[in-house]
Formats: C-alpha cells, sequence, structure tokens
C-alpha cells in the first residue's frame, strides 16, 4: 500500500495558505490559457494506403 | 495590431497570432493586457492597472505581465521561416503507369500516377467522377515518387513532396488543388476546409463534426438518403463570404455501416472494398448524390455528432468555446489575416450542438428541426 504523508497544521498556517490563495486565485485564472493550434495544411483522414488496391 | 487578433467569446477572449497561426483561449483581462503588450505599452503602467484590478502587489502583477510577455506575447510575435517552402530537387517522370480523367464542375482534370501506389492514394474518392480519355483537358496533375516523397505538380508547378507519414497531408493538399481548379478561388480565397460532413437543406448548410468512428459519414449517407443533399464529406471547404462549397469526393463508408445503409443504397453490396492495413480499415466509397456546384450555402450551425446505441436521442446546444476546443485543431483554417478575422466572426455566431442518437427517425426530424431553427 501507498504510504500517505500526514502533516498537522496549525489554523493559523492554514489560514494563512488559504489567504495566499484566495489572494492570488485572481491572478491565477487570468494566467490560464488554451493553446490551440489548426492543422498546418489540409489534411484527409489519415488512411494509410495498404496494399488493398 | 497587425501580429494579432482579439475576439470575445463567451466569457473568454480569443487571441490569435499571426505569426505563428495560433489560437489562444484566455480571460478577458489577459487577452486585455496582451493587447497592450502588443502596442508596446510599457510593463509598468499594464501592472499598475492590474494592481487597481485584482487587487494584489506590484510585484506580482510584473512578475505577470513579464511572464505573459516571455510566454505568450514574444514567442508568438516572431517571424518564423515558412516551413516546407525549400522545393525539393525531382525528375518529372517520362512516362507514368496510370493516366486517369476527372469531370468535376464541367472541368477536365487529368491525373497521372506513376504508381499502383499513388493511384491508391486519391482514384477510389474520385472514382465515380471518371471520365474517358481526352485531349481537351482544363488541368493536369501528376503524382509521382522518387522513393522517399510522392510529389504532386500541378499544371507543370511544384505544389509539394510529402514523406508516408505525412500523406495525409498530400492528399489533403490535392483536394485542395481541385477545389482551387473547379471553382478558380486560389488557397488565399479560402477561409477554412473542416474535418467535418456537410448537408444542405433548402438554402441553408449544417456541419457534422465528431472524432473518427462517431458516424460523421454514416449521418451524412441516412441524411441523403432522406432528400437532404450531400455537400461534402470529410473535407468541407468554406470560402471567406462563409459559404460551404460542393467537395464530391465519395462518402466513406466502413463494414459496419454497410449494414445499416444497404437498404439505401443497393450498390453498396458490390462496391469496391479498400482495405487500409495501418489501420485495419475498410472502405467502400458511395458517391455522393445530386452535387450543385453552382450552389453556395451558409453554414447554419455545427453538429457534433455520435451514434450511440444506448441512447435513442439526446440533443443540446453546447459552448461555442467547446465546440472551438474541439473545431480547432482539427480544421485547416487560412492564416492570411483577413481570413483568420473572417473566420473568428463567422465561428462566433454559429449555433454549436451535441447530437447522440441511435433511432434513425428522431435524428432526422432533429436535424430538420436545426435547419428550420426550431430546436
Amino acid at each position: 500500500m501507498k504510504n500517505q504523508k500526514k502533516e498537522d497544521i496549525s489554523r493559523k498556517e492554514a489560514l494563512k495558505k488559504i489567504g495566499n490563495y484566495g489572494k492570488y486565485a485572481a491572478l491565477t485564472a487570468v494566467g490560464t490559457y488554451i493553446f490551440l493550434n489548426p492543422k498546418k495544411a489540409q489534411a484527409m483522414s489519415p488512411v494509410d494506403p495498404g496494399s488493398g488496391f | 495590431m497587425d501580429l494579432a487578433l482579439i475576439k470575445q467569446l463567451e466569457d473568454k477572449a480569443v487571441v490569435w497570432f499571426k505569426n505563428s497561426n495560433q489560437y489562444i483561449v484566455v480571460e478577458k483581462l489577459t487577452a486585455s493586457i496582451i493587447e497592450q503588450l502588443l502596442c508596446k505599452e510599457s510593463t509598468q503602467k499594464i501592472a499598475k492597472s492590474l494592481v487597481d484590478e485584482l487587487d494584489i502587489p506590484m510585484i506580482e502583477a510584473l512578475n505577470f505581465v513579464t511572464d505573459l510577455n516571455k510566454q505568450l506575447v514574444i514567442p508568438n510575435t516572431i517571424k518564423h521561416t515558412e516551413e516546407n517552402s525549400a522545393i525539393l530537387e525531382y525528375e518529372v517522370p517520362l512516362s507514368f503507369a496510370f493516366e486517369n480523367y476527372y469531370l468535376i464542375n464541367s472541368k477536365i482534370i487529368k491525373v497521372v500516377f506513376s504508381t499502383e501506389f499513388e493511384l491508391s492514394l486519391v482514384h477510389p474518392k474520385f472514382a465515380h467522377l471518371e471520365t474517358t480519355a481526352t485531349t481537351d483537358i482544363d488541368f493536369l496533375f501528376q503524382v509521382f515518387n522518387n522513393s522517399k516523397d510522392t510529389f504532386l505538380i500541378v499544371d507543370g508547378i511544384f505544389v509539394g513532396a510529402w514523406t508516408h507519414e505525412n500523406i495525409h497531408y498530400f492528399q489533403g493538399k490535392f483536394c485542395m488543388k481541385i477545389i482551387e481548379s473547379i471553382y478558380q478561388k486560389k488557397e488565399n480565397e479560402w477561409m477554412g476546409v473542416f474535418h467535418a460532413s456537410a448537408i444542405n437543406y433548402k438554402e441553408d448548410a449544417l456541419l457534422i463534426l465528431g472524432d473518427s468512428g462517431n458516424g460523421k459519414s454514416t449521418s451524412l449517407a441516412l441524411l441523403q438518403a432522406q432528400g437532404f443533399h450531400c455537400i461534402a464529406d470529410d473535407f468541407v471547404p468554406i470560402d471567406t463570404n462563409h459559404k460551404v462549397v460542393a467537395f464530391p469526393a465519395g462518402i466513406s463508408i466502413k463494414p459496419k455501416a454497410v449494414d445499416v445503409l444497404i437498404s439505401e443504397y443497393p450498390s453498396l453490396k458490390m462496391a469496391a472494398e479498400y482495405y487500409y492495413e495501418r489501420l485495419n480499415k475498410t472502405v467502400r466509397y458511395l458517391p455522393p448524390k445530386n452535387i450543385n456546384y453552382k450552389k453556395k450555402f451558409p453554414c447554419k450551425a455545427l453538429v457534433f455528432i455520435k451514434y450511440d446505441t444506448s441512447v435513442e436521442l439526446k440533443v443540446s446546444k453546447i459552448s461555442n468555446l467547446e465546440a472551438f476546443e474541439s473545431l480547432v485543431p482539427d480544421s485547416w483554417i487560412s492564416k492570411v489575416s483577413e481570413n483568420a478575422a473572417s473566420f473568428l466572426t463567422w465561428f462566433s455566431n454559429l449555433p454549436c450542438y451535441q447530437l447522440t442518437y441511435s433511432n434513425n427517425e428522431m435524428m432526422y426530424a432533429t436535424i430538420k428541426s436545426i435547419f428550420e431553427e426550431e430546436l
């Protein structure tokens, strides 16, 4: 079984962590993007011309 | 700002970069920062506005703007050298083993192939358009190989050379050259070519999209049998006026679909079967009916289709953002700025649907309702 690391932190520390996250959540959102590349050239559905012709 | 285009799409923005021909979906605020960076606004000034907007420390804002510039703006605005632009040395064979003539939109295209391999790459899809040999031709396509690459020459002009791994790009370019020839429009006069099936009803077109095996072509064939007209299968050209035009290649039908279609298309039983070894795929081609080259159709909607035996019929409108993510990587979109802008305008106004079905009658009715805007 996989060992799980358990980490106890104080309430104060937890708030500090959440606080930082909350503060920068908006920044994380604006820093998220999706890259989409169209095909470099026109293509047909990939078809391997085998020996069947 | 001729290096990029920015278009709002639902609650996000799409940024298109000319030099990389890349589309990036970002938050609207990010798009505005990119716009300012492209306009050479100072990083300090942009960061300051970000501080006000997000209530974050200046140092974080500065880092963010600098990173955005480094990650998105600079890599996408440097000038790339044109790939595959080098003209390979080649020698056109003195004779060709196969000489075929195709009649498409009143044009006679003579295509010569050096080997059976080249012939097998394109002929099956166009076999139904074959016509008798003549000296009165409109275009001459020469297809040959030099053991490594497959070459395409059109009317004496080198078009390109492709390795075996890229052979679907050869097939794509061959089809593009057919389109350019029969409609007398150069590549830069097309908005894009979409991996879809296109059908027509009355004065409009619909694009049927979906992953391979989802049933695009089968749905197209079924709809054609119901009186809808086929415009194109697998390769759907749309011009810069947002009109879908006919491309008459055969509709590819897989063995499973033959049983579904045989009652409507008895000729499929005897149709030649082509076996594609690497994909372990067997295909028959169904000639499209009533191809009308004179008419061009505005696209009414995009329909992402899926044939699923566990679902009688389920249809829902999907977000354009979701559709955009599926559409772009599967399409050739012209990288001419005006055409990319035209594409973004066209797409942002297009209704998109997801349609899953196993009940054909219900599918026909749904498609008709989409055409008639009754859904």
